[in-house]
């Protein structure tokens, strides 16, 4: 009877690995580490016409670090083809060069039937630490390509992240 | 397992809930249509809260009708979408979660009747001790590209904020 208490109830209530007693000190330490690590999500729109995609840029906030964990696209509803076009990124500011060039965007679109975006699995943990960049502010370009010529299409491109303040007086 | 020891364990989760309680923060509201607002919503004073994670589901009450033929409805297509795009702020920071409104698809918890629920979305930040949380939303029509019209439609979004309240003085 205890047994099954211990497996089935207390191991989950206290924590997944059995053992935990926080005091104030560890309390203030994960109050300062969470206060200077933080998530955030870049928002661009993305627009294609005629093949040709808008540039964009996307200036990471100043005196934070970024680490990108994972990209996500979304077209509007606007569009009324399934047909969607490619969309690529590039980290032109990293050094060194990044070595995953212009990546390609289909995996890390949000799944979608003809029109609207449609809940999927597949969205959030495609790129886990797709791009990591400590002390330098950069910039990520975004290409986009249309898969056919007179194509106009619009959408979102979303790209999710870590900053991190390593003077820790924010 | 013995008594004695679950009563160790026991006495362990007492004082470490005195410094950190996991805490599930639920909002539901009514994105109205062709609006954009915000809410506040505000957080315990118990001490800072840690946000890791946050579920949102949601409605799709709009409208997007392609017609074909505009004289004969017959031909006219209906599809439904939820076009609300989401905002978080911190009221004490100041500044926002992301650099724009984000499409709710791109942030929510894949779920329907097709697709299984696919577990919260990580998000991580630190909300100082009686901070309020700024929701802002934005349920306007996206503008027709190629002569579609829209009927927007009240859409209810459902949140739960997931994390850890450090109570002070514990």
């Amino acid at each position: 009877m205890l047994k099954q208490f211990n497996e089935t109830f207390f191991d989950a209530l206290v924590n997944k690995r059995g053992s935990l007693v926080l005091g104030v000190d560890k309390q203030n330490e994960i109050c300062k580490n969470a206060k200077n690590v933080r998530s955030v999500d870049y928002v661009v729109k993305i627009e294609v016409n005629n093949g040709v995609a808008n540039p964009l840029s996307i200036v990471t906030r100043a005196n934070w670090h970024f680490i990108l964990t994972n990209a996500a696209v979304y077209w509007d509803p606007s569009n009324d083809v399934a047909d969607y076009p490619r969309v690529g990124l590039n980290f032109p500011d990293y050094t060194p060069q990044s070595p995953f060039g212009t990546l390609p965007a289909d995996v890390y679109t949000v799944p979608t039937n003809l029109v609207f975006g449609r809940e999927g699995a597949g969205r959030f943990e495609e790129y886990k630490n797709l791009y990591y960049s400590l002390g330098q502010r950069f910039v990520i370009e975004v290409h986009t390509k249309a898969t056919k010529p007179n194509d106009y299409r619009r959408g979102y491109l979303m790209l999710t992240g870590l900053e991190v303040n390593l003077k820790g007086d924010c | 397992m013995d008594f004695a020891q679950i009563t160790q364990k026991v006495n362990d989760l007492h004082n470490t809930q005195r410094y950190e309680k996991t805490f599930d923060l639920p909002r539901s509201f009514t994105a109205e249509a062709d609006k954009a607002d915000s809410f506040t919503i505000p957080l315990t004073n118990e001490g800072p809260f840690v946000q890791e994670s946050y579920n949102i589901r949601y409605t799709t009450n709009s409208k997007k009708i392609t017609k074909v033929d505009p004289d004969d409805p017959s031909t006219w297509i209906t599809e439904y979408f939820c076009g609300v795009k989401l905002k978080f702020k911190s009221q004490a920071a100041g500044n926002a979660q992301s650099s724009d409104y984000i499409p709710v698809q791109l942030i929510a918890t894949p779920g329907s009747d097709e697709f299984p629920r696919y577990g919260a979305r990580p998000f991580f930040y630190f909300y100082p001790k009686g901070d309020a949380l700024i929701l802002e939303y934005d349920n306007r029509a996206p503008a027709s590209l190629n002569g579609e019209e829209y009927e927007m439609a009240n859409e209810k979004i459902d949140i739960c904020f997931n994390g850890k309240i450090y109570p002070l003085n514990g």
